[in-house]
């Protein structure tokens, strides 16, 4: 939960400066450093990144009383507008948890190479 | 998709929050307010910040729309959409669009004012874009992936050259040659007649010349043969307006009225931009030009003024004899002549980037050649003649009519306007009613133009222009009204010949028979109302003779019912009428079945009889041969035609509608689409019921129809109402994007505000507001 809270708030604030991919950065460190499973991992990542990406858009949305989601919906032929709203999360939650499992998945094999080593396998 | 910096950031608050700004462009401070519908009122103290802040406003607003457009013009489209606008930008260069607007640019570096005013409009939009990160751009860079270059006053003169086209490109003369090569001068004689009947010009009474000028004509008549067919696109008919001027005596505030609305392609963002600008020398309101300073169509405190397409010729093809292939010589008044080859370059987006060469005489651009594929032009190895490549000011024209405060400074300030033709209807708060056929009209012989010309042959250039002080003028007519749609500027009294493609005279008969009823006092309500007539003179005409002739017998239950919708039809396009639909398709069918099989396949290459000839060949001459349809061995009458085509429109509309109900409605039937200009699906108006038809004063059509509709009134302080379709905002994701479209629709009207000065601003009427001033940079 706590990593899920630090990739959320990481990520949110690098958001704003770097290019839209940099949410994978700290799901993939807090992946690496903190997470205990990869069920975990992915979870984390997800919940993390997905929250900040549709929360902000949920709130530009708002502050817009929905005049461009409607518009956008048309021209992507969407049933709903709020669905343009649950894409958007669900991309962010797909980069933060591909990013955090990936994160998770190098410590893991990293851990595996050195109890190799220490068995003489390497 | 991202919400930081993608497609969610062109969402804006509705809410709008007040905003200072600083910038080095300026001298002064400017405040620029915002009324309740999103129109910016500008108050500067000079001139060049005036012009600066309509810059930035302009761009905040429209800036995707204004370069879109601009890049259109200069033909560079590819350069953001890639190779599928290859055919367009080559055309555009074929037209010599480059040369035309660096030339005019050349013209209006001679005036400081006119640059001046350029370049401040040019540093005010370049101030936004520099305010501009990839996050903030505007939403169609980020869904056609690209970003905003640098604004400049070329770029301005390209969307005025793109206006002049629009207005002012005539591809009828090759459809008129066509169709003499294909029926013979008798034809032409008997059925394009060079002044409909009924008719009266929009000057009427033109001041009497006494000495026109003379011009040299050829003695031996040139006879061009077949050419085409029509390849590129061409400002369609469609393109067309109204304006009507009321004189005091006849309105309820003894004040004179002025209506006007531009018939144009619909389109989102809208191409006009509302404004007020304030100065200590000026202080207008209207529709400016998205992209350009001032204001075109407008007011100030004591001049108002309407425009219409004047549509006198300024556009001819002439046929070229060249030497050889490699068209690097070609004949002229008696000798060979070299051409100049000029190499275009039209880099392309995801393709290597192509190099063009036109082929430059000495009367204008070769647009087609024979050797390629038809692509560019309607007729190959022709030189294409445009008053456009003749550089002129009419940034300069405008910027004077904006400061002009009565008839007499009104008329100086158009003598400067020299193209397109436009018809100036002005109003003054002196009482007085105006109008002026205005441009730089070349002297031509009688019926010069009308056909593709001799580009061999001296006597078929325009060897001179009619004389400023010769130009249709009137000023107050007795009848207290001026009407102008459109139809011949003038009648056979005027002693120059202005050209042959005036449009048929229905709108302006309707304007006319309404404005002489003298059971009317004009109004708000009159004079907006008036905008919005949907009544057909044609239909009015014409349908009862066509049901008079219907042979009923026989008929089907539901021929039977649209009978009885079409005799009870009060002539009125409504968006619920079913009889509209009705007439609309049954007199195209009866329209086709007229002409079609005398004209053959490939109809786009030859020019029609127009309606009023048609209908009057109804009445006049039912048992003219063209009424034969020439593919079945008998002999088919009127009234053969007739029953035939309605049936087939009954059989039409059962098929694709089902049973006689709502779905039967003109509204229905023809909705109105205002697309998104780079045609971006969800962006546009999607399909609209409307009132309105293309001979109908309200010439409402599919993607075509009142752009701006304006009422004014002069007095002691100016007094107006407006409309466009669309909203002050190109940001598709703004509130005010398409704000205005269910009021226009409604055929409904704002009330404009005037303000004379800052201190007059009513504060109730004001969302948020902009302050800007001079930055002072360190040392």
């Amino acid at each position: 939960m706590l990593a899920a809270l630090l990739i959320l708030s990481i990520g949110f604030g690098l958001q704003w400066f770097a290019p839209w991919w940099i949410g994978v950065l700290p799901a993939f460190i807090i992946g690496f450093a903190m997470s205990r499973g990869p069920i975990k991992a992915f979870t984390a990542g997800f919940l993390g990144l997905g929250v900040a990406w549709l929360a902000t858009a949920a709130y530009f949305d708002w502050l817009n009383q929905g005049v461009l989601s409607v518009r956008l919906s048309g021209m992507l032929e969407l049933p709903h507008p709020s669905l343009l709203l649950a894409v958007t999360g669900f991309l962010g939650a797909l980069l933060g948890a591909l990013g955090c499992w990936a994160g998770y998945g190098l410590k893991e094999s990293l851990l595996d190479a050195r109890k190799l080593r220490e068995e003489g396998w390497g | 998709m991202n919400p930081f910096s993608g497609i969610w950031r062109n969402a804006p608050p509705v809410k709008e929050r007040s905003e200072f700004f600083f910038f080095s462009g300026l001298s002064d401070t400017v405040r620029v307010v915002y009324d309740t519908r999103a129109v910016p009122h500008i108050f500067a103290r000079n001139d060049a910040d005036l012009f600066f802040a309509q810059g930035f406003v302009t761009a905040r607003d429209r800036l995707w729309q204004m370069e879109f457009q601009a890049l259109a013009a200069a033909g560079r489209l590819s350069e953001v959409v890639g190779p599928s606008a290859l055919d367009h930008d080559v055309g555009k260069r074929r037209q010599g669009m480059p040369q035309a607007a660096s030339g005019a640019l050349e013209v209006m570096r001679r005036d400081p004012e006119t640059m001046t005013v350029l370049n401040s409009f040019s540093a005010g939009v370049n101030a936004y874009i520099a305010s501009l990160t990839p996050s903030t751009r505007p939403l169609e860079y980020k869904l056609l992936d690209y970003r905003p270059e640098d604004w400049s006053p070329l770029k301005t003169v390209l969307l005025i050259k793109h206006m002049q086209w629009t207005l002012s490109t005539d591809v009828d003369e090759v459809r008129r040659t066509n169709t003499l090569a294909k029926f013979g001068p008798g034809f032409m004689e008997k059925y394009f007649p060079r002044y409909p009947s009924p008719f009266a010009p929009v000057v009427p009474a033109a001041d009497s010349i006494v000495e026109p000028l003379q011009v040299n004509s050829p003695t031996k008549p040139f006879r061009p043969g077949l050419v085409g067919p029509i390849a590129g696109s061409w400002p369609v008919e469609g393109n067309g307006s109204n304006a009507f001027a009321v004189a005091g005596a006849k309105t309820r505030t003894g004040r004179p009225f002025l209506a006007n609305d531009p018939h144009l392609t619909l389109a989102l963002p809208s191409l006009w931009y509302e404004v007020q600008l304030v100065s200590p020398t000026l202080n207008v309101y209207g529709v400016s030009l998205a992209g350009a300073p001032a204001v075109l169509i407008g007011f100030n405190r004591s001049l108002a003024w309407g425009l219409t397409n004047g549509q006198s010729d300024v556009f001819d093809w002439y046929q070229i004899r060249f030497k050889d292939s490699t068209l690097s010589e070609y004949f002229h008044g008696g000798e060979w002549k070299p051409t100049t080859a000029v190499v275009e370059s039209v880099f392309v987006r995801r393709g290597k980037p192509t190099a063009d060469t036109v082929v430059f005489t000495h009367h204008g651009p070769i647009v087609q050649k024979s050797s390629e594929r038809p692509r560019y032009g309607p007729a190959p190895d022709h030189a294409m003649r445009w008053l456009g490549h003749d550089p002129s000011d009419e940034m300069k024209a405008i910027l004077t009519l904006n400061r002009a405060r009565d008839w007499g400074e009104a008329l100086e300030a158009l003598e400067l306007f020299q193209c397109p033709a436009q018809n100036f209807l002005v109003i003054d708060s002196a009482g007085n009613i105006g109008v002026r056929h205005q441009g730089n009209f070349p002297l031509r012989w009688n019926g010069q133009g009308r056909y593709i010309s001799d580009g061999s042959d001296t006597l078929y250039e325009w060897q001179a222009w009619i004389p400023p002080h010769h130009l249709p003028t009137a000023l107050n007519p007795a009848a207290g009204f001026l009407v102008s749609a459109n139809q011949n500027p003038v009648d056979s009294a005027y002693p120059y010949y202005l050209g042959w493609g005036f449009d048929e005279a229905e709108r302006a008969t309707r304007l006319g028979e309404k404005l002489a009823d003298t059971s009317i006092t004009w109004g708000w309500d009159e004079m907006a109302g008036l905008l919005q007539d949907d009544y057909s003179l044609h239909a009015s005409h014409l349908l009862p003779e066509m049901l008079r002739r219907l042979d009923t017998l026989g008929l089907s239950e539901n021929d039977r019912l649209m009978s009885r919708e079409l005799a009870a039809w009060d002539f009125r396009y409504r968006a619920e009428s079913v009889a509209a639909s009705l007439f609309d398709q049954w007199w195209r069918r009866m329209f086709r079945a007229i002409w079609a099989d005398e004209y053959g396949s490939d109809s786009s290459r030859y020019q029609y009889p127009t309606r009023s000839r048609t209908r009057k060949m109804i009445f006049e001459d039912p048992h003219a041969s063209w009424f034969d349809d020439i593919h079945t061995p008998e002999t088919e009458s009127l009234d053969d035609l007739i029953r035939k085509t309605f049936i087939e429109t009954g059989r039409d509309m059962f098929r694709r509608f089902g049973r006689m109900g709502e779905a039967w409605n003109w509204g229905a039937y023809r909705p109105v689409e205002i697309r998104h200009l780079a045609r971006i699906p969800g962006l546009g108006s999607g399909k609209l019921p409307a009132d309105g038809c293309a001979e109908c004063v309200n010439k409402m059509q599919t993607h075509h129809g009142p752009t701006w509709r304006m009422v004014v009134t002069l007095g002691d302080k100016p007094r107006a109402l407006g409309i466009y379709p669309g909203g002050q905002s190109g940001h598709p994701g703004s509130p005010h994007y398409l704000d205005f479209l269910q009021t226009w629709k409604q055929g409904e009207m704002h009330e404009l505000l005037f303000w004379s000065g800052p201190e007059e601003i009513d504060f109730d009427k004001i969302r948020y507001s902009l302050e800007m001033s001079r930055k002072v940079e360190k040392e």
